[in-house]
C-alpha cells in the first residue's frame, strides 16, 4: 500500500513539476492550430492556475491570403494567424506555473494587414514587450529606417537554392526569447500594434530542448513555403564553361531585351564582342553585355574609359552609368505551384560579388551631348575582381543630326508616392513631407529624361471638402500644389491631368447611387461648387495648357449600364463645365463607353475600346482627342504602332508606385508581381524597370520615324532626280511599315514576337540609313 | 558553339555546292492524345427495374461522393450534401441530395425563360466534360420546383481588358443556352433535406449509347442560400468560379459482366481543309466480325454549318487498324466529333481546330543585321491528310526557287541570307493543287547596310 501511495505521489508531483512545457498558437477560432500547440483565440480568458488574457481588448487575425485576393498562397498555422490589441491599450498574457525559472519565447510577425492597400501597422510603429513588467524588446518607429527596410528588398537577387521563406516571410517576423527569475506566474505584456503568433515556455534548464523547439518550429514554416513551390530548372550547357574554365570570367554581348535567366550560357560567338550602337546628338542611350562568372568573384569593380573619336573629340566617361538587373522569383500563371526566376528590372551599380555560373547584365546608360561632332568614338569598359581585370570595347557612332522632338504626348501614369507606398502614415511633420515631395521629384526627373513629355499623375484625394454650402480647403491642397509645381517644371507643355477625387462628390459618380437615385439635386449642386472652386483655382493656367479633369475610368467593368452611367455622369459635367476652359478626360476600355464619346476632349481608349479605323473616326468626328493606354507595356506600342495611328497622346499604367503594398516590391504572396511598382533602392535611388526602357526606346524609334517624315516632306518639291529617288524609296519603306500594321492592338496578343525589341531596333537602323541618303544627297 | 560553327558550315556548304538557298525539314505532327488518364470514380451499370423506385434504387446501387466542401476555402459545411451515381443504356444517372434546416423554405422559383437566375435558388449544379476537353462542357442547374437551366459552355482565353497590356489574358466563358439537355426528374422535398435524381440522356452530348470507353469531366455542387454555402466535390477556387473544367473530378463508366469492351483508339491525324482520314485501332474481346457504325460530325463553331458522314465498317480480326476518309470543307473554327456505335456502347471522340487558312507561315525575322547569314521559318499546314498528298509547295526568294511535294504537315527551313542584296528582298510561299495556285504568302526580307 505504502508503495502505491509513494507512486501516486510521484505521478502528482511529476504532474506539478517545474518540467511544465507550454506551447501556445495565437490565432482565430476558424484558423488552424500547430500540432501539440495549444490554441488560444481573443476569447481564452486568463483563469487562476491556467493561461489566457487578462486584457479584454484583443483581436484575433488570420493571414489568408487566397481570400484577400492577393494571391493563393499561405503560411504554416503557427505564422499564419495572431492575436493583437484591437485598442491603443496593451494586451496581456499570463500563465500561472509552478514556482521555478523559466526560459520564454515569443514569436511576434505579421505580414498581411488584412488590407491589399496597407501594410500592417506593425511593420512601421514602434513598440514594446514586457516579461514579468520587465521590458525584454523595443521596436523603433522609426519612417526612414521603416522605408530603407521594405526599398532594400529591391537590391537583393534571388537566385536558384535561396529560400523564399528566408528571403520574404521570416524578415517580418521576430522572435525574442528572454529568461523569468523564480516566479510562480509569467505575465508577457505588448504593446497595441504587436501580433502575436506563438508563445513556448520551457523550465530554465531545459534550454537546450527550448533552442532546440525553435528551430524546429521555424524549419516547419520553411519546409511549409519552400517545399510548397517548386522553381522551374532549366538546363545549361556545360561545354562553354569547360572550355573557359581557366577564365575567372567571361565577358559577353547581351541586349536589354533579351532575356537572361540564372541558367543563361552565352553563345560563344558573343564572348568578347564589342558593345556597339548608332546615335543621334543628344540622344540618351542604352548599352548593355553580361559577365559570366566561371569562379565567384569578389567585389567586382567596373569603369568605362572617354571614348575618342577619329579626329579626337571626347565623349567622357562619366556621361556613363552602370547599372545592374536583379533576379526575382515569379509565380507561372498557368502552374501557380511553381516560379522561375527573372529580371525585370536594374538598380544602380555598386562595388558587388558575383557568385559562379549566374551570368549578370550590365547597363550602361549614356548621355550623348547635343553640341557633340558626328563621328565613331572608341572606348573600353573595363571589369575588375581583384586583380583580374578584362576589358571589352565599345564604339557610339555618333550621326550628323539631332532627332524631331515628338509631336506626340508620350508619357505614363504615375501616383504622388503617398498616395500608396506610405498611405497609413499619419503624421504630416515635415521629414515625411519632404520625402514623398524628393520622390515625386525623381519620378518627374526620371520620366522626363527617358524621354516621356507627359504624366498623368494620380493626386491625393479630396482638397476641397463641402459643408453645407461652403467648400473648405484640406491639407491636401498644398500637396496638390507641389505637385503641379513640379509637374509645370518638368512637363512645361503638356495638358495637366486633374487625377484624384477633388470633393468627396466630384468628379467621379458612383454608378451604384446613380442607379438608385440619380443625380440629386443636391449632388449637382455640390458638384456645380466644386467645378467652379477649380475652374478659378486653375483661372491662369487653363491659358498656358489644357487642365482637363479625369472623369471616369473603365466604366464598360459594368456592361452597358456603366456606358450609360457614364454618359449622363460626362454630360452633366460639360454642362458644369460650360465656358469655364476645363477639358474632360476619361479612360475608356469597352463598346459601352463609346456613348460617352460627344462629351470628352480627350478620349482615352484601350485595345478593348477596342482601337479601330471605325473608333477612331468616331473620336476624331466628335472633335475629341485621341489617347490610346493601357495597349502594352512594350516598345512597339509606343513607337511604330503610335507611327502608323498617329493619336494625340498615349498613356500606360503604371510608372508607379503601385495602389496594392504588396505590388510595391518584391515580396510574398504576391512573388514576381512587380510590373507597375516603381523601383527605389535602399537610399531612395529611382532604379530602371526593363519595360519601362523598352516603352522609352519607343518613343525614340517613333522621333527616328517623325524626322524622317518630316525630311521626306521638306524635300518633296526637289527637282534633284537622286533625291527624288531616295525619298521614293524612303516614303515606300515608312508606308511599308505602318501598312503591315494591323490598326486592331489584339492581333499582336498572339503574335508579340513579330515585333520584338530585335525588330523594333533594326527598324531603327533601317530608318537611319534613309536619314543620312536623305540628307547627304540633298546637300 | 563548336557543334553551331560546324552547322552553319555544313549548310553553307550544301548551299555552295547544291545550289540550294533553303533547307526544309519536314515533320508530321500526330494528334496524340493522352490516354493515361486516372479517374477518381468507377460508375456502376444499373437497370432501373421500377421508374418510381428510381431513386432508393440509385441510392442503393450507385456510386456514393460525399465530402463535399465549401466553395472556395474547403471547409466541412454546416449542412452537408451526398450523392449516388451510376448510368444506364441511356442515360447517366444522378443522385443529389442536401441537407436543409427543418424551418427554413427553401428558394425556389418559377421563370418565365431560361436564363440562369436559377442560380440564385437554392439548387444543385452539375457540370459535365463527356469528352474530358477542359475547355468545353455542360452545365445544368435545377432547383427544388424542377425549374432547369441547361447550357453548353467554352472557355477561351481573351486580352484581360482590365490588364495594361493586350497580352495579359484572361479566361472567357462563352455560354449557349440553346443546348437542351432533355433531362429527366424527380424532386423530393423532407423537412431536413431535399433531394433530386436526374437522368440525363448520352444522345445529349452527342452519344447514340452509353459511351463506356470514355472518361467523362464531372463536378457536382450545391448552392444553399440560408447559409450562403456553395458546396462542391471537386473544389475549384479561383479565376472562373465553378467554370474550371480543368478542376473537375474524372468518372469512368464501369464495365458489366455482359459489356466486356473491346479496346478503341481514335488517334494520330489532324483533322485540316479537303480530304481527310479518319483512323481508329480496335482490339477486340472475341475474334468474330462486328459491324460498327462510324460518325463524323464536323461542326463550325461561328455559322454552326454542319457535316455529318455515316459509314458502317465491319472489323474484321480481333485487332486492326481501319481508316475511313472524309472531306471538310469548312473554314474557321470547327468542331469534329467522332462516333464509333457497337451494338450497346459508343466510343467518342472529339477535335477543336482552327481553319483559319490553308496554311500559316512564321518567319524569325523580316529584317537582317549585315551579317547575319540565314533565317528560320516554320509552315504548318491545316490540310487533311489526303490533301496533303495532292499539294505542291513552292518557296522563293527573289530569283531563286525551289519546289517540292508536301511531306507532311509541319515543316522547319532555313533560309541562307548571305548573298540577299541590301534593302528589299522578296520571299515568297505558294501552295498548288493540281497544278492550280491555291494560296500564296509574300513576305518581303530586308537586309540592313553595314553600319560600323
Amino acid at each position: 500500500m505504502k508503495k502505491i501511495l509513494f507512486l501516486i505521489f510521484m505521478w502528482i508531483g511529476f504532474l506539478f513539476s517545474t518540467d511544465k512545457i507550454f506551447l501556445f498558437d495565437m490565432g482565430s477560432e476558424n484558423s488552424p492550430c500547430l500540432e501539440n500547440f495549444i490554441k488560444i483565440t481573443e476569447k481564452d480568458m486568463y483563469q487562476s492556475g491556467k493561461y489566457g488574457w487578462e486584457t479584454k481588448n484583443c483581436l484575433s487575425f488570420d493571414q489568408n491570403f487566397s481570400e484577400y485576393g492577393v494571391g493563393s498562397l499561405d503560411l504554416d498555422p503557427l505564422l499564419r494567424d495572431l492575436v493583437k490589441s484591437n485598442s491603443s491599450l496593451p494586451i496581456i498574457f499570463s500563465v500561472d506555473v509552478s514556482k521555478g525559472k523559466y526560459r520564454v519565447g515569443i514569436i511576434s510577425g505579421q505580414i498581411y494587414s488584412g488590407n491589399r492597400l496597407l501594410a500592417p501597422s506593425f511593420w512601421y510603429s514602434g513598440g514594446y514587450i514586457k516579461l514579468n513588467d520587465k521590458k525584454i524588446f523595443e521596436k523603433e518607429g522609426d519612417f526612414i529606417k521603416y522605408a530603407k527596410f521594405i526599398f532594400s528588398n529591391f537590391e537583393k537577387d534571388f537566385l536558384p537554392g535561396d529560400s523564399l521563406f528566408k528571403r520574404y516571410i521570416l524578415p517580418y517576423y521576430n522572435i525574442i526569447t528572454a529568461s523569468t527569475d523564480e516566479t510562480e506566474k509569467i505575465r508577457i505584456e505588448f504593446s497595441n500594434f504587436f501580433p502575436v503568433n506563438g508563445i513556448i515556455i520551457y523550465p530554465e534548464e531545459k534550454i537546450i530542448e527550448f533552442n532546440r523547439k525553435l528551430e524546429e518550429i521555424f524549419e516547419n514554416s520553411r519546409k511549409y513555403i519552400d517545399e510548397k513551390l517548386k522553381i522551374v530548372e532549366e538546363k545549361r550547357d556545360e561545354n562553354l564553361i569547360k572550355k573557359y574554365k581557366n577564365e575567372n570570367f567571361l565577358l559577353f554581348l547581351t541586349q536589354y531585351y533579351e532575356k537572361l535567366t540564372p541558367y543563361s550560357i552565352p553563345d560563344e560567338e558573343k564572348i568578347n564582342q564589342p558593345v556597339k550602337k548608332i546615335c543621334a546628338k543628344g540622344e540618351n542611350i542604352t548599352l548593355s553585355f553580361g559577365i559570366l562568372p566561371i569562379n565567384d568573384l569578389k567585389e567586382v569593380e567596373l569603369e568605362i574609359s572617354d571614348l575618342i573619336s577619329d579626329t579626337k573629340e571626347k565623349i567622357s566617361g562619366k556621361n556613363a552609368t552602370f547599372w545592374i538587373t536583379k533576379f526575382i522569383p515569379e509565380l507561372l500563371r498557368k502552374s501557380p505551384d511553381k516560379y522561375m526566376i527573372e529580371e525585370k528590372y536594374a538598380i544602380r551599380y555598386k562595388k558587388s560579388d558575383f557568385a559562379s555560373l549566374i551570368p549578370r547584365k550590365i547597363l550602361v546608360l549614356f548621355e550623348i551631348p547635343e553640341d557633340i561632332k558626328e563621328g565613331e568614338y572608341k572606348g573600353k569598359i573595363f571589369v575588375k575582381s581583384g586583380n583580374y581585370v578584362k576589358e571589352l570595347p565599345v564604339s557610339i557612332k555618333v550621326l550628323p543630326f539631332k532627332l524631331q522632338e515628338s509631336d506626340i504626348y508620350f508619357g505614363m501614369y504615375g501616383k504622388y508616392p503617398r498616395s500608396s507606398l506610405f498611405r497609413y502614415i499619419t503624421k504630416e511633420d515635415k521629414e515625411f513631407i519632404d520625402f514623398c515631395d524628393i520622390l515625386m521629384e525623381n519620378i518627374f526627373k526620371e520620366m522626363r529624361q527617358l524621354g516621356f513629355n507627359w504624366a498623368c499623375i494620380e493626386l491625393p484625394w479630396n482638397p476641397l471638402i463641402i459643408k453645407g454650402n461652403a467648400i473648405e480647403v484640406t491639407p491636401v491642397l498644398k500637396r496638390w500644389e507641389a505637385i503641379y509645381s513640379l509637374y509645370k517644371k518638368y512637363f512645361p507643355k503638356a495638358p495637366f491631368i486633374i487625377y484624384g477625387q477633388i470633393s468627396p462628390v466630384f468628379p467621379r459618380g458612383d454608378v451604384n447611387i446613380w442607379r438608385k437615385t440619380g443625380f440629386t439635386e443636391e449632388i449637382k449642386n455640390q458638384m456645380q461648387m466644386t467645378a467652379d472652386w477649380i475652374s478659378d483655382y486653375f483661372e491662369k493656367e487653363k491659358n498656358e495648357r489644357d487642365i482637363a479633369i479625369y472623369i471616369s475610368d473603365e466604366l464598360s467593368n459594368y456592361g452597358l449600364e456603366g456606358g450609360k452611367f457614364g454618359a449622363e455622369h460626362a454630360s452633366l459635367i460639360r454642362k458644369i463645365l460650360e465656358g469655364k476652359n476645363i477639358k474632360l478626360f476619361a479612360s475608356m476600355n469597352g463598346v459601352p463607353e463609346h456613348l460617352m464619346i460627344p462629351y470628352l476632349d480627350f478620349s482615352v481608349i484601350n485595345f478593348d475600346f477596342p482601337i479601330t479605323e471605325e473608333t477612331i473616326t468616331k473620336i476624331k468626328d466628335a472633335g475629341s482627342k485621341l489617347v490610346f493606354y493601357n495597349i502594352g507595356n512594350n516598345r512597339f506600342s509606343y513607337g511604330f504602332y503610335i507611327a502608323k495611328l498617329h493619336p494625340f497622346g498615349r498613356l500606360q499604367w503604371n510608372f508607379g508606385p503601385e495602389h496594392y503594398v504588396f505590388y510595391n516590391f518584391p515580396s510574398f504572396p504576391t512573388l514576381g508581381h512587380i510590373n507597375y511598382s516603381l523601383i527605389v533602392d535602399s537610399e531612395f535611388n529611382l532604379g530602371k524597370r526593363l519595360d519601362v526602357i523598352d516603352m522609352s526606346e519607343g518613343v525614340i524609334d517613333y522621333r527616328y520615324y517623325l524626322t524622317l517624315k518630316n525630311l521626306i516632306d521638306k524635300n518633296k518639291n526637289t527637282k534633284n532626280e537622286k533625291l527624288r529617288e531616295i525619298l521614293n524609296k524612303a516614303e515606300g519603306f515608312l508606308k511599308y511599315i505602318t501598312e503591315s500594321i494591323k490598326t486592331d492592338i489584339r492581333y499582336y496578343t498572339k503574335e508579340a514576337s513579330v515585333w520584338s525589341g530585335e525588330t523594333c531596333e533594326k527598324i531603327r537602323v533601317m530608318l537611319t540609313n534613309y536619314i543620312m541618303e536623305v540628307l547627304n544627297a540633298s546637300k | 558553339m563548336h557543334l553551331n560553327k560546324f552547322l552553319i558550315f555544313l549548310f553553307l556548304f550544301k548551299i555552295l555546292f547544291s545550289s540550294d538557298f533553303i533547307i526544309l525539314n519536314w515533320q508530321n505532327i500526330k494528334n496524340l492524345k493522352d490516354f493515361s488518364t486516372t479517374y477518381d470514380i468507377e460508375i456502376p451499370y444499373v437497370k432501373i427495374e421500377d421508374e418510381k423506385n428510381m431513386m432508393n434504387e440509385v441510392i442503393n446501387k450507385g456510386c456514393k461522393i460525399e465530402n463535399f466542401k465549401v466553395f472556395p476555402i474547403g471547409i466541412t459545411p454546416k449542412f452537408k450534401s451526398k450523392a449516388y451515381i451510376c448510368y444506364d443504356s441511356e442515360n447517366l444517372i444522378i443522385y443529389f441530395e442536401s441537407e436543409k434546416s427543418e424551418n427554413y423554405t427553401l428558394k425556389a422559383r418559377k421563370f418565365e425563360k431560361e436564363e440562369g437566375k436559377v442560380w440564385n435558388d437554392d439548387n444543385f449544379e452539375i457540370f459535365i466534360d463527356p469528352f474530358l476537353t477542359k475547355t468545353r462542357y455542360y452545365q445544368i442547374i435545377i432547383n427544388s420546383i424542377g425549374q432547369v437551366y441547361d447550357s453548353i459552355n467554352y472557355i477561351e482565353e481573351i486580352p484581360d481588358p482590365k490588364a495594361a497590356d493586350p497580352r495579359e489574358t484572361k479566361k472567357n466563358i462563352i455560354i449557349d443556352i440553346s443546348w437542351d439537355s432533355k433531362v429527366n426528374y424527380n424532386i423530393k422535398v423532407e423537412k431536413n433535406y431535399w433531394a433530386v435524381v436526374l437522368k440525363i440522356p448520352f444522345l445529349s452530348f452527342g452519344f447514340k449509347n452509353a459511351p463506356l470507353g470514355s472518361f467523362i469531366g464531372l463536378n457536382l455542387c450545391r448552392n444553399y442560400w440560408e447559409t450562403s454555402e456553395l458546396l462542391q466535390w471537386k473544389l475549384t477556387p479561383g479565376e472562373g468560379g465553378f467554370h474550371q473544367p480543368d478542376k473537375f473530378g474524372i468518372l469512368k463508366l464501369k464495365e458489366t459482366d455482359s459489356k466486356k469492351m473491346p479496346l478503341i483508339f481514335i488517334n494520330n491525324f489532324y483533322p485540316g481543309y479537303g480530304e481527310n482520314l479518319l483512323y481508329v485501332d480496335y482490339k477486340k474481346i472475341e475474334n468474330i466480325p462486328e459491324e460498327v457504325e462510324v460518325e463524323i460530325k464536323i461542326e463550325n463553331n461561328d455559322t454552326k454549318e454542319k457535316f455529318i458522314k455515316n459509314e458502317k465498317v465491319v472489323l474484321k480480326g480481333i485487332e486492326g487498324k481501319i481508316k475511313i476518309p472524309f472531306e471538310n470543307k469548312l473554314k474557321g473554327k470547327n468542331i469534329f466529333y467522332y462516333n464509333i456505335g457497337f451494338k450497346n456502347y459508343n466510343f467518342g471522340g472529339i477535335d477543336f481546330v482552327d481553319l483559319k487558312s490553308l496554311i500559316d507561315v512564321k518567319l524569325d525575322k523580316q529584317f537582317l543585321y549585315y551579317e547575319e547569314k540565314s533565317l528560320n521559318g516554320k509552315i504548318r499546314f491545316y490540310l487533311g491528310e489526303n490533301e496533303l498528298k495532292k499539294t505542291e509547295l513552292l518557296i522563293s526568294l527573289n530569283e531563286n526557287s525551289k519546289r517540292e511535294k508536301i511531306k507532311g504537315n509541319f515543316c522547319e527551313f532555313k533560309v541562307a541570307t548571305e548573298h540577299l542584296k541590301e534593302g528589299e528582298n522578296i520571299f515568297s510561299i505558294t501552295l498548288y493543287k493540281d497544278k492550280d495556285k491555291i494560296e500564296q504568302y509574300n513576305f518581303k526580307i530586308f537586309k540592313l547596310p553595314k553600319i560600323f
